[in-house]
Formats: structure tokens, C-alpha cells, sequence
């Protein structure tokens, strides 16, 4: 499938305001810009940076636990993703393959750093956080809201760090990222089954590691 | 959720998400990522220049490895031919030379003839010796040769007269003759 340049910027106009019958899924929007870049404009592959790199950075950050490092990974999956675009024929969404290529750099890279590197963690938006969370902790614990916040990050990340890459990554796309067993499934080309399975094993696990924060 | 009731594994996870850089951290992640996408362009040359490289490359190696060839079997070529060595002689010495020197000049036929050839030279050189016998008698001397008494020899003097540059001629005196040249 071969979309002009003109006719991919009218659908996805056409999306966006919603006119006729166009019903235009976030796959088919990065198919149009995908093939915009591969016809030579570069510059639309901004549009694709800025819509996953938040995600993907929060993928390799909490696979690495390290903010640098997850920063270089991000970027040389985005520069990784650039380089071979003109081999991408849409057979699976951008997103998937994107994801894709962050999570083999990020496995690539624990499987090599044979010693682990200090654990660099993001700050927290508590304003992301559940309220009905940080209050009962703080009810029970008698604790400032942010050191409350940095404890239970630490404790986290460590619990996390603990898992091992394959099961670390489940826990990360279905918990943190929100996605499905097929979702991850696609993205780990690994079966739905095998995504349950050790979902449940890491899930577990971490149950254990924070058994005194869960009731 | 309610707050009296414990937090499960997924409500704690959530804080996981609330980990999220500023967009100071952004800016700068959109700046360094710009510029190693440039830097892959800089260095990331098309493939019809990468193959025109590669064959420049292969030509430039074919043509200095033809030239080798070529200058190796031009000096086999000239070493191998079958010129002879003009500056080696069969005459081992010198005194072999004026021995055989000496024997050419005694010689009726050296005296006849204007070019000797002598066999053992025969290969390598050529030793032409310039005859006076035949012109030198009819040179005209004008003013600078004077006949003085021809066929009166024993009138003026009982001395034999040589002429000055016939050095060769042993056998043969002349007796009327003076010459004087000038």
C-alpha cells in the first residue's frame, strides 16, 4: 500500500476534524507519516518522536533504573528507528515496532552491563500519583509525603531490578504502560500464553519483595 | 480506592508512572537527539557513492597492480634479449693487442687496402687505418713542395729521404724527394 504525501496529509486532516466517514486509528496515522518520511521528509518524523518518546523513555527507565542510560537507549532506538525506516512496509504498527526496538536495545543493554550501574531514578510528579494512596500511607507510616513518595520509589525500582529482563518487561508494558497480552505479546514476539505466564510469575515475585507496603 | 483498605501490587505500580522527566529534561533530549540523527546523516553516505568508492578503490588497486606487471616484464624483457655486451672484448690484453697490431702493419695486405680487418677483432670492432701510399704521391705541394733533382740522387746527396709522415712504409725509400710542409 502506497499512500501520496497529499493524500496521506488530507486523510489524516480529515481525521483530525472529524469529516465523513473517516475513521482513522493511530496505526494508519503513523503509516501516513512513516511513508512521508521513507518519500523524504525527514522532518515528519519529529511527529513520531514526540508522540512515543515519553513512553518509550519510561520503558527503558524503569527496565535500565537508570535515567542515563535510559536516555541513550531511547535515543539510538529513535536513531535505530530512522535508519530503517525505508524497511518498514507496515505489516505491524509503528508503535509495535518502536517499542519493539526500545526493548531489544534495553535488554541488550542489562545483558551486557554485567555490573549494575547506580540506580539514577526520575523525580516524581506527585501529582500523577493516586491521592487515596499516598494518604493512607502517610496515615500509617506518620511520614512526609515526599520522603513517603521517594521511599516507595526506591523500594520499587529495587524490586523491580530484581526481576529478570523477560519478566521485568511484562511487568513494565501491562502494569506501568497499560498495554494488553497482545500488545506485549507483539512487541516481545513471544505467545499471549507466555505473556500470562510470566506476568503472573513476576507479579508474584514482586509481592514478595514489597510484602510490607500490601496488605 | 478506599483508604482504610491496604494498597494491592497494581495500585502501588501506578507510582511508577508518576516518574516522569521535566521538559527542561525534553528540551534536551529533542537537541541531542537531532544532532545524532545528523551525525548518522553525515555519515551515512548514499549507495551509489559508497559503490562508486568501493570501485574506484578496486580500479585504482587493478590499475597500480597492471603497472607493476608491466614495468616487471618490460625489465625481464630487456634483460633476457639476446643483444651483446658492446663493451666486452675478446682481446684479453693489452699486449696481445699491439702484438697483433704490430703483425697487421708488416702486412702486404695492411698496406694495400685502407681498412684492415683483423679476425680476432672481427666481433667487436673495426680498426680502419687511413693508407698514404696511393694519394700522398700525387699531392700537390705548390710553393710548399719543391722537386729538386729528380733522378740525380748521388749529384746533391748520398742520404736516403723519407718522407716525414710516411712512418708506415719501411720497405719502400724515397731518393728524390724533399718535402717540406708547412
Amino acid at each position: 500500500m502506497k499512500i501520496s504525501k497529499t493524500i496521506a496529509n488530507e486523510f489524516i486532516s480529515d481525521a483530525k476534524k472529524g469529516v465523513g466517514n473517516a475513521v482513522v486509528s493511530d496505526r494508519d496515522l503513523d503509516w501516513a507519516i512513516v511513508q512521508r518520511v521513507q518519500n523524504g521528509e525527514v522532518s515528519a518524523f519529529n511527529q513520531l518522536v514526540q508522540k512515543y518518546r515519553q513512553s518509550l523513555f519510561s520503558i527503558i527507565y524503569n527496565m535500565t533504573g537508570n535515567r542515563e542510560d535510559a536516555t541513550d537507549i531511547a535515543q539510538e532506538a529513535f536513531i535505530k528507528a530512522f535508519q530503517s525506516i525505508k524497511q518498514f512496509r507496515g505489516q505491524a504498527s509503528f508503535y509495535t515496532w518502536i517499542y519493539r526496538i526500545a526493548v531489544n536495545s534495553s535488554i541488550t543493554f542489562i545483558k551486557r552491563a554485567k555490573k549494575q550501574r547506580f540506580i539514577n531514578y526520575e523525580t516524581i510528579d506527585e501529582t500523577l500519583v493516586s491521592s487515596d494512596i499516598l494518604e493512607y500511607f502517610t496515615a500509617k507510616t506518620k511520614t512526609e509525603k515526599g520522603a513517603l513518595l521517594k521511599e516507595l520509589q526506591e523500594k520499587l525500582n529495587e524490586a523491580l531490578q530484581k526481576l529478570s529482563p523477560k519478566h521485568r518487561i511484562v511487568v513494565i508494558l501491562h502494569e506501568v504502560e497499560g498495554m494488553n497480552h497482545k500488545e506485549i505479546a507483539d512487541i516481545t514476539k513471544t505467545s499471549e500464553g507466555t505473556v500470562r505466564s510470566r506476568l503472573h510469575y513476576a507479579k508474584k515475585m514482586l509481592q514478595a519483595y514489597l510484602q510490607e507496603y500490601i496488605g | 480506592m478506599n483508604i482504610n483498605k491496604h494498597p494491592n501490587l497494581e495500585d502501588l505500580l501506578k507510582v511508577k508512572k508518576a516518574e516522569q522527566p521535566d521538559d527542561v529534561f525534553w528540551e534536551k533530549f529533542d537537541r541531542d537527539l537531532q544532532e545524532k540523527t545528523l551525525q548518522t546523516f553525515i555519515e551515512q553516505e548514499p549507495w551509489y557513492r559508497n559503490l562508486a568508492n568501493k570501485f574506484s578503490q578496486f580500479a585504482l588497486s587493478t590499475s597500480m597492480a597492471c603497472a607493476l606487471i608491466f614495468l616487471m616484464g618490460t625489465a625481464l624483457y630487456i634483460n633476457l634479449s639476446p643483444e651483446p655486451d658492446i663493451l666486452t672484448s675478446d682481446v684479453n690484453s693489452q699486449e696481445e693487442s699491439l702484438m697483433i697490431f704490430e703483425e697487421m702493419m708488416i702486412t702486404e695486405e695492411f698496406s694495400d687496402y685502407a681498412v684492415v680487418v683483423n679476425d680476432t677483432l672481427e666481433k667487436n670492432y673495426a680498426v680502419e687505418v687511413i693508407s698514404i701510399q696511393g694519394d700522398s704521391e700525387t699531392y700537390d705541394f705548390e710553393a710548399d713542395a719543391i722537386s729538386v733533382a729528380i733522378g740525380d740522387t748521388v749529384d746533391y746527396s748520398d742520404a736516403p729521404v723519407y718522407a716525414s709522415s710516411d712512418t708506415f712504409r719501411i720497405s719502400k725509400q724515397y731518393t728524390q724527394l724533399a718535402s717540406f710542409a708547412f
